[in-house]
């Protein structure tokens, strides 16, 4: 590719007649007009930009500027005086001026002029803004995320209005760029973090990257650890949350999900509405979804290792249940457990990729045939399927998509290391679940942080405390600005007391 | 009143704060370790020889702690002192695994011993491999607090039938028959070296704590152990039996199972804290060592001893293990005199 524009046209356009295979590619829009005695060329992808505004904007004022002007001269009018588009810049670069062109931008090129001008005048069709799908809530905003970035940085501006918000762009992908932006707050969040972030991105050697999704795989610490290390968000409440601990936030152009590294552990647990509602509902709240992930990880193992080896373990009563129960059934309990489980997870892909008008008749089909009639069969008893139902429950309660797909994960190793092993081979695999995860970092902090190893933090990990005592910002931000709020809080308490 | 206070407001306190979390992850392996040692000791050898006076023998072993805790605060690093250190480590290690393959064996009968060496070593020397000694130490702190609880649900939840006159006679068969089953367990506190071999230490507060703790536990173990009386001296009991032996005086079988629990975290864990801080000693007095031969070489010999002679083990351990407390004595008085003379 050729370094730099010429300042002849002709030998530009026939540079770019080549380089975007405009005999092939028809979906390029090519505009010939002639202002300020110079003739002129406008190049756009069709559908990308706005006809009216390009016109309005662009073409008409060009066209009728009769002044003679050439070279800079009628490159600084131009961009001062005639085009009306808010956004534009000059390129000297074709490298950088077709990267623009094919993100959407308008190309003009004139006649003795050795430089591109690039607009802005992008109106495409995009999804509105909606609700979240994977992270409702009942109290708090449900606006999401939606594809293009510009949008979703509004979306933060909205939430985040202060000049300490940085937004820098940036690009992924080798062979197709992909425009991304980092987010963070100045001051709050440590340059370091910045840094290593930017040097993990442009160390991402890949062709291109359409989602988020596979952006935080190729920035995580360790790609065969179980749990994720990047954290993703649809919500633009959260993102802005992780903004003001000291995160950085990657919004990806076609995604609708943010990422925000370094994370923890904790991060996964906490919903959103967790901070909206009072104290005693959010620890509440945090305490059961606790209890649920306890259970969807342990009960399976736990009922299978203990009725296998030690059922002498259980209350007489319970233990004879158990066994009437599990008199009719052909198979061990271990196989029992594991085809559940399969079978639950199966329901749930299913229920993922089933079209949408499918779906209400799906819950039925699965609980009745499947469920009902299987115990029926003699196939799994009736006790092993409540077992697997309140496990299954326990994982919907965690608010992170991926978490709960490793807690399913985690529990099938579990009843494998319990069927084999009992409470010991339980106590082997949880051992080695819970040493794995300690070892595990995010942008290189330790994903326990801040319980194990002890950081100061706030009272805000399992049980919340209320947010008067919430005075500092989290464990990952600087520690010059860590302080919300020098004083009370609640001042307007003391003065009434007086 | 309760307003949420931080004394980090800078880099260098950040950082400051952040060393001292790691450390004390370290520190918390180590305390493990002492805790385990102790509780192997009473329950192999200690309680057979002391019988309702162990926690006395317990007691007697303070001098040896002290003695450990005043020549290690103050000693520096060397070749010499790490090698002694995995020695140490060696031999705890064999009796750990003893413990774990002797307890799994009688838990799952219906599979042949060797199963119960080979699955835990494997196991654990994935975990250290794949958590590496960071994620040991930190899901070390991590457990802690559980095992704590089920500690006290094992020593507190027992039957009120036990009664205070099984203490009695109070001196037992003598001071001397006491301080002599104290000397086989003077070895079970070495590891109160390794709280400060470990870490690098920026902070020699709370060192105190992390050795006492695991001891005084030790100590309310021994007279519990002393007070119940799970079994008659001389009484040839297989491993799990020892093992579980104060839990089978719980007041019921859901206490009964919770105390297994603590034997089943805390051996491996104890064995994956073995092999982590055989890691880390070594990796620090031989840099360019790959990670897997320590590691290795904290758990294989076990491991071999183990499926060839299971039953000669106790006997030799028993021989071996009081030496640990000579090891490291020297390899302590080694360190300071090494750390004088720069």
């Amino acid at each position: 590719m050729q370094p730099v524009f010429f300042r002849d046209l002709e030998r530009n356009q026939r540079f770019l007649h080549q380089t975007l295979h405009l005999d092939e590619n028809t979906d390029i829009v090519k505009r010939a007009f002639t202002a300020m005695g110079l003739d002129g060329m406008l190049y756009y992808v069709d559908g990308f930009a706005s006809s009216a505004w390009v016109a309005d904007y662009i073409l008409r004022p060009l066209m009728h500027c009769r002044t003679e002007l050439k070279g800079e001269a009628a490159l600084e009018a131009a961009t001062r005086s005639l085009i009306a588009i808010p956004e534009t810049k000059v390129m000297d670069k074709p490298e950088d001026a077709i990267d623009a062109l094919m993100h959407g931008l308008c190309m003009v090129l004139l006649d003795t002029v050795d430089e591109a001008i690039l607009m802005d005048a992008r109106m495409y069709v995009k999804r509105s803004v909606s609700t979240p799908q994977t992270e409702t809530v009942v109290i708090g905003p449900h606006e999401a995320f939606t594809e293009p970035m510009r949008d979703n940085l509004t979306l933060l501006h909205r939430l985040l209005p202060t000049q300490e918000l940085i937004c820098h762009m940036d690009s992924v992908g080798t062979r197709v760029s992909t425009k991304l932006c980092i987010c963070y707050l100045k001051g709050i969040c440590p340059e370091e973090t910045v840094a290593e972030l930017t040097r993990r991105l442009h160390g991402c050697m890949i062709d291109d990257v359409l989602n988020a999704g596979l952006l935080a795989q190729l920035l995580e610490d360790d790609p065969f650890a179980p749990l994720p290390q990047v954290i993703t968000t649809e919500r633009p409440d959260r993102a802005v949350s992780f903004l003001l601990e000291g995160q950085c936030v990657i919004i990806l152009d076609g995604s609708p999900r943010c990422l925000a590294m370094p994370m923890n552990l904790y991060h996964l647990f906490h919903a959103p509405d967790d901070s909206y509602m009072r104290w005693q509902y959010g620890t509440f709240m945090r305490v059961i979804r606790a209890f649920g992930a306890g259970v969807a990880l342990l009960l399976p193992a736990l009922f299978v290792s203990v009725v296998t080896f030690h059922p002498i373990a259980l209350p007489m009563s319970l233990l004879t249940n158990i066994i009437q129960s599990r008199s009719v059934v052909s198979i061990s309990l271990f196989t029992e457990a594991m085809l559940m489980l399969t079978v639950f997870a199966l329901i749930n892909e299913a229920g993922t990729r089933i079209p949408g008008l499918l779906g209400s008749s799906f819950g039925l089909v699965s609980a009745l045939i499947l469920g009902t009639a299987a115990v029926d069969a003699g196939i799994v008893s009736p006790l092993l399927l409540i077992v697997v139902a309140l496990s299954g429950l326990g994982s919907y309660a965690l608010p992170d998509y991926s978490l709960s797909f490793a807690f399913r994960i985690g529990q099938m190793a579990l009843v494998i290391a319990g069927g084999l092993m009992g409470l010991s081979g339980v106590c082997l695999m949880l051992l080695f679940l819970v040493l794995r995860v300690a070892g595990m970092q995010s942008l290189g902090m330790p994903y326990l942080a801040p319980s194990s190893p002890r950081r100061v933090r706030n009272p805000d990990l399992l049980l919340r405390a209320p947010v008067y005592r919430q005075r500092l910002l989290g464990s990952t931000g600087d520690p010059a600005q860590m302080v919300r709020t020098h004083g009370r809080m609640r001042l307007w308490a003391r003065r009434r007391a007086k | 009143m309760f307003q949420t206070r931080t004394r980090v407001t800078d880099r260098a306190a950040q950082k400051r704060q952040r060393e001292a979390g790691s450390a004390a992850a370290l520190k918390a392996v180590a305390s493990a370790q002492l805790f385990t040692q102790l509780l192997l000791w009473i329950t192999f050898f200690g309680y057979d020889r002391a019988q309702q006076t162990v926690w006395q023998a317990v007691l007697m072993i303070a001098p040896v702690w002290i003695a450990l805790y005043l020549v290690w605060k103050n000693a520096g690093d060397s070749r010499w002192t790490a090698l002694g250190l995995l020695l140490c480590l060696q031999l705890d290690s064999c009796l750990v695994l003893f413990a774990v393959s002797g307890f799994i064996g009688q838990l799952i009968p219906q599979y042949p011993p060797w199963v119960g060496v080979l699955i835990p070593t494997a196991a654990c020397f994935m975990i250290v491999l794949t958590a590496q000694v960071r994620g040991v130490g930190y899901g070390t702190a991590v457990f802690k607090w559980l095992l704590m609880g089920l500690f006290l649900i094992s020593t507190v939840f027992l039957r009120a039938s036990n009664r205070a006159d099984r203490l009695w006679p109070i001196l037992g068969d003598g001071l001397g028959s006491t301080a002599l089953a104290a000397l086989s367990g003077a070895g079970s506190v070495w590891a109160c070296a390794l709280i400060f071999a470990l870490p690098k230490d920026h902070t020699p507060k709370k060192n105190l704590r992390w050795a006492l703790t695991p001891w005084a536990l030790g100590l309310v173990w021994a007279l519990w152990v002393g007070f119940v009386r799970p079994w008659a001296a001389g009484d040839s009991l297989a491993v799990a039996e020892k093992i579980m032996g104060l839990a089978r005086h719980a007041m019921s079988v859901v206490t009964y199972e919770l105390a297994g629990v603590l034997w089943m975290l805390l051996l491996p864990l104890s064995l994956c804290g073995c092999a982590a801080s055989a890691e880390l000693l070594a990796s620090r007095a031989f840099p360019k060592l790959p990670r897997m031969i320590p590691l290795a070489l904290a758990l294989l010999p076990s491991c071999v001893v183990l499926l060839i002679w299971p039953g000669e083990a106790l006997a030799v351990l028993e021989t071996l293990l009081p030496w640990r407390a000579v090891i490291t004595l020297l390899c302590g008085l080694i360190g300071l005199i090494r750390k004088e003379k720069k």
